[in-house]
């Protein structure tokens, strides 16, 4: 109860700090008030259509990404299981890849991230048929590796035969993940995809607490663990294709946030599945209030500096927790 | 009334059956040990039992939606799994899942496990850090919790201390003269022979023997099943239980 409000406190004063944070040089209170303003003015404009979608896409992503991390986690029972393992985020990548190098992106304003949902629907489907329906969590892992690895070759093969340098460097951009310059357009693309992960694996809870004391006694608790793996599967992928359609890859999130917020939930994964979403949220928004802050005429992406800070942290999680981990 | 009937069970891995046949009937008040060798199929019988492994004939409780069977039986089984550091309290309310009961039931089931299992003072400490006789007690104490008509369990007092494998077995005839059944595999065979009203000896996939103790471990049966010989003798203490040797 305590961590839930000091998580959504958090939350909402990195959105507000969000919000204020930008290279247009306004104070404070004048950006936050234009929010609300009617009128049209150039401030009013720069709030409502850059700053609150990319505010309004980091506390998704986050979310998208803490929530599922959680929930990977909680159905392998590893905490070094994260989001992208069953290969959709990659698979999200080279959709979006393709739709660079093909030139579709410049088309239409939404090709790029319609594309990379595509892919990762291809991938959920791939998963689903190579894993089966019934099937332990390990054939679950291995799909998910060989279609990783199947996306990536491809992604290297696309750079590889990339037409000139100009090309090549739009794709590794894009890749390293970041919310500048996305709009409101975004925002309702990715929505819906999200709304449905989170409703699929917020209902994980009760099977993914039986699932404490290992498949055979949560099966023998009521858990349909097919249909489990079936809402988690579809639910992570919603969630993190949605993300990385919109945003690129951004890693460790998943990862690093139920990680840090497990001592604080008791270990219990149900409740770890909430204080993630919250947490994965406050990350994101922080990294990007920091993206902005550090280098402000760099455009330092999100992504890189999202591995930048969380693969320290993790390390000394693990330096830290090394004595209790078995 | 029975709380598991299997009707002619079998369950094949590959063509080779491990479980070949199988009948048999549970009442309430029985407290029911599963008696054989490493690979005679106990526990592939158990889980065949409850639904967990594709199996062909009938059993009872496999017919069950998996909701009613999880408050109609609870499963410890061997393999003991706790992932995460959860305190032992939370660890034991586990087994409240599958009822949608008031707070106060919950914790009235998990308090009355716990002290079942003489765990009051363990209540707070994380699960993962106790000892792994520690760990069994506390994954029984969760089995117990569920407050089911029947339990099954998978060798629950292999590695226990002495006393703590009395008491395990204590409470589970004391739950079958509350009138409810308890089927547990065990290699503890004097203290299948102490605690339980009926064993049942398993060899090679097929039912042996079925019946009191007595009737059950003869010379005959133990020679046959596990090539062992032993001394069996009825004390005013209670029958007393005693492998010698291995049989040639």
């Amino acid at each position: 109860m305590k961590l839930t409000v000091v998580l959504t406190t958090l939350c909402v004063v990195l959105f507000v700090i969000s919000l204020v944070t930008g290279t247009t040089p306004v104070s404070p209170w004048h950006s936050f008030t234009s929010l609300f303003s009617t009128e049209g003015t150039p401030m009013s404009v720069v709030m409502q259509q850059i700053r609150l979608p990319r505010a309004l896409l980091a506390v998704m992503i986050g979310a998208s990404l803490g929530v599922s991390g959680a929930a990977m986690q909680g159905y392998l029972r590893n905490p070094l299981a994260e989001p992208g393992l069953i290969g959709v985020s990659a698979a999200a990548g080279l959709g979006a890849v393709l739709a660079l190098q093909t030139g579709l992106a410049a088309a239409f304003a939404l090709a790029l991230p319609l594309s990379a949902l595509l892919a990762a629907l291809i991938a959920v489907a791939m998963i689903l048929t190579l894993a089966g329906p019934g099937g332990a969590a390990l054939t679950l892992i291995l799909a998910g590796i060989a279609i990783s690895a199947l996306a990536s070759a491809f992604t290297s093969l696309v750079l590889n035969l990339s037409p000139n340098p100009f090309a090549a460097a739009e794709i590794v951009f894009w890749m390293l993940g970041s919310l500048a310059d996305r709009s409101f357009s975004h925002v309702w693309l990715a929505l819906p995809f999200m709304v449905l992960g989170w409703v699929l694996l917020g209902s994980l809870g009760r099977g993914l607490d039986a699932l404490t004391l290992g498949e055979d006694a949560a099966a023998a608790m009521g858990v349909r663990l097919p249909r489990l793996r079936l809402a988690l599967v579809i639910g992570t992928a919603a969630c993190v294709g949605a993300g990385t359609a919109v945003a690129g890859s951004i890693g460790f999130v998943g990862l690093v946030v139920p990680h840090v917020l497990r001592p604080f939930v008791g270990g219990q994964p149900s409740r770890l599945l909430w204080a993630s979403a919250l947490g994965g949220a406050a990350m994101v928004l922080a990294a990007d209030i920091a993206v902005r802050v550090a280098l402000p005429d760099r455009d330092l992406k999100l992504g890189v500096l999202m591995a930048l800070v969380g693969a320290p942290l993790f390390l000394h999680l693990i330096y830290k927790t090394r004595g209790t981990l078995q | 009334m029975s709380l598991l009937t299997l009707q002619d069970l079998s369950v094949k891995r590959g063509t080779c059956p491990v479980i070949d046949d199988v009948s048999l009937t549970l009442h309430p008040g029985e407290c029911v040990g599963l008696l054989g060798p490493n690979g005679a199929g106990k526990t592939t019988l158990m889980r065949a039992a409850l639904g967990l492994l594709p199996h062909d004939g009938t059993s009872s409780l496999a017919q069950m939606t998996s909701m009613d069977r999880a408050r109609a039986c609870a499963w410890l089984p061997q393999a003991r799994e706790i992932a995460w550091p959860v305190s032992v309290e939370r660890l034991v309310r586990l087994g409240r899942l599958p009822h949608s009961g008031t707070k106060a039931e919950d914790a009235a089931a998990v308090t009355g496990a716990l002290a079942q299992m003489g765990l009051e003072a363990y209540a707070q400490r994380t699960a993962t850090q106790l000892s792994g006789g520690e760990q069994a007690r506390v994954l029984i104490a969760r089995a117990l919790a569920q407050d089911t008509p029947m339990m099954m369990a998978d060798e629950p007092i292999a590695g226990l201390d002495p006393a703590a494998q009395i008491a395990t077995m204590r409470v589970f005839s004391d739950l079958a003269a509350s009138g409810r059944t308890v089927l547990t595999s065990l290699h503890d065979l004097g203290l299948a022979a102490r605690h339980c009203t009926r064993v049942i000896l398993l060899h090679r996939g097929a039912i042996v023997a079925d019946g009191t103790p007595v009737d059950v471990m003869t010379p005959e049966n133990l020679a046959e099943v596990f090539g062992i010989l032993a001394h069996y003798e009825m004390t005013d203490r209670g029958p007393v239980f005693q492998t010698l040797d291995t049989l040639a």
